[in-house]
């Protein structure tokens, strides 16, 4: 003998009226909570990503961080970027400036110190050449102090880039965090949906008149449905009360094929089961 | 000299080892000079004794053999080159010592006072003007609209 599947309202049958709604109104609070917090966290992981992208360099404008969402990290990420920016400009302005590399500028420097000061009869250089090396020498001497001085440059850059990498891999470990927190929202967020639908369902059963109106889609279905994922019956419901449904790209709706001729291609396609194979000489 | 000691070298003194290259340069090239003249003065006695050869064989053709006239010939074209090489080399011996006895004048000018224009690159990057190797900012600019 099988055993008899229970109601879905066996929890609820003992329990008066007024604490059904009591507990409905309850759960409608957590799930107005859960999806507050899931629009926050999609707000905070679109902040993430464009601070990354800035700090990469795949945008060029920062992201706008509001109070709410300022986050130590981000500000640190943004901050850093400007610091490194601008130790990119000095190292830009530096090489602009000298045009030639350093190890080029030694070598040349001890080269023409060479030519000048010790070399052969037989290879001297003639008046002229000893005027134009003379001048490079002391050039070039100069550009080497300058090297020297602008050390630090070269060497902020670096740290610059080091330290800007590695709050960057921070903001990185901290969007993936926020993307389990997201999934779980969500979760948390269906759960309540649906037994706020349970809820109001016994009630809509116990009592007369819908006192208890499906509440609004968020918009975190919406988007979803866009993206062509799966609702739950609970957000289907409610698309359906408030017309959420309906604004999901109308004109597609109209361009859909309606002939009857139309309709027997797409049926080929698929494939017969359970039914009889019947020639298209046959049937006619 | 490296690195450190390159920095530290001042105009004054880089004059003054040029000047001293200079000054030992100029002791060796009267000897140099000597030795080409000599060199020299064989090759133009070679090559004109070489030229009379061929001259008095051409003359008397009648008498002279194929092969004495060739030999002869390709005698004279060897001593000819010889003196042309020669002469070369003593005239860039005395365009040295031409270019060497300036080169000192300058150096010690040079070095009494004033750089002239010498120093101007230097000077300029000291300054925080650009190198001379450095884009223009007008090319630069218009290879940015470009």
């Amino acid at each position: 003998m099988t055993k008899r599947k229970g109601s879905m309202f066996d929890d609820l049958t003992g329990m008066r009226i007024d604490e059904v709604e009591a507990k409905f109104e309850a759960i409608l609070a957590e799930l107005n909570k859960a999806e507050t917090t899931l629009v926050e966290q999609h707000v905070m992981k679109k902040i993430h990503s464009e601070t990354i992208k800035f700090a990469v360099n795949k945008t060029t404008s920062p992201p706008v961080v509001g109070d709410e969402h300022a986050d130590a990290t981000i500000l640190s990420a943004l901050e850093q970027k400007s610091v490194f920016d601008a130790c990119l400009r000095a190292r830009d302005e530096l090489v602009e400036r000298l045009a030639v590399p350093r190890h080029r500028v030694a070598h040349t420097l001890t080269d023409f110190h060479h030519k000048l000061t010790n070399s052969a009869h037989e290879e001297a250089p003639t008046l002229a050449s000893e005027m134009e090396m003379f001048s490079k020498f002391f050039e070039f001497q100069s550009m080497m102090n300058i090297y020297n001085e602008q050390n630090d440059v070269l060497h902020n850059l670096s740290k610059a880039r080091k330290r800007l990498l590695e709050t960057v891999k921070e903001v990185n470990k901290n969007d993936r965090r926020l993307v389990q927190s997201i999934a779980q929202t969500r979760e948390r967020s269906r759960r309540f949906r649906s037994e706020a639908g349970r809820l109001r369902a016994y009630l809509e059963k116990n009592s007369s008149g819908s006192k208890h109106p499906v509440p609004p889609p968020s918009a975190d279905a919406s988007e979803r449905l866009r993206a062509g994922e799966a609702l739950t019956m609970e957000e289907f419901a409610s698309m359906l009360e408030h017309g959420g449904l309906t604004d999901v790209e109308p004109t597609e709706r109209t361009k859909a094929p309606t002939s009857k001729q139309a309709k027997s291609e797409m049926r080929r396609t698929e494939a017969r089961r359970g039914e009889r194979r019947v020639g298209a000489n046959k049937k006619e | 000299m490296q690195g450190d000691e390159l920095l530290a070298v001042t105009p004054e003194a880089l004059a003054k080892a040029i000047l001293e290259r200079r000054e030992r340069m100029a002791t060796h090239l009267p000897k140099a000079l000597e030795q080409r003249i000599e060199e020299n003065d064989r090759a133009y006695g070679l090559s004109s004794k070489a030229r009379a050869d061929l001259n008095t064989l051409q003359a008397d053709a009648s008498n002279a053999d194929q092969d004495e006239l060739d030999k002869a010939k390709a005698t004279y074209d060897e001593h000819e080159a010889f003196r042309r090489r020669t002469a070369s080399r003593l005239q860039n011996v005395k365009n040295k010592i031409v270019d060497c006895e300036e080169a000192l004048a300058f150096w010690r000018t040079m070095n009494e006072g004033g750089w002239g224009h010498l120093l101007e690159d230097a000077e300029r990057l000291n300054s925080g003007g650009s190198s001379t190797y450095a884009k223009p900012a007008g090319r630069l600019a218009r290879e940015d609209e470009s």
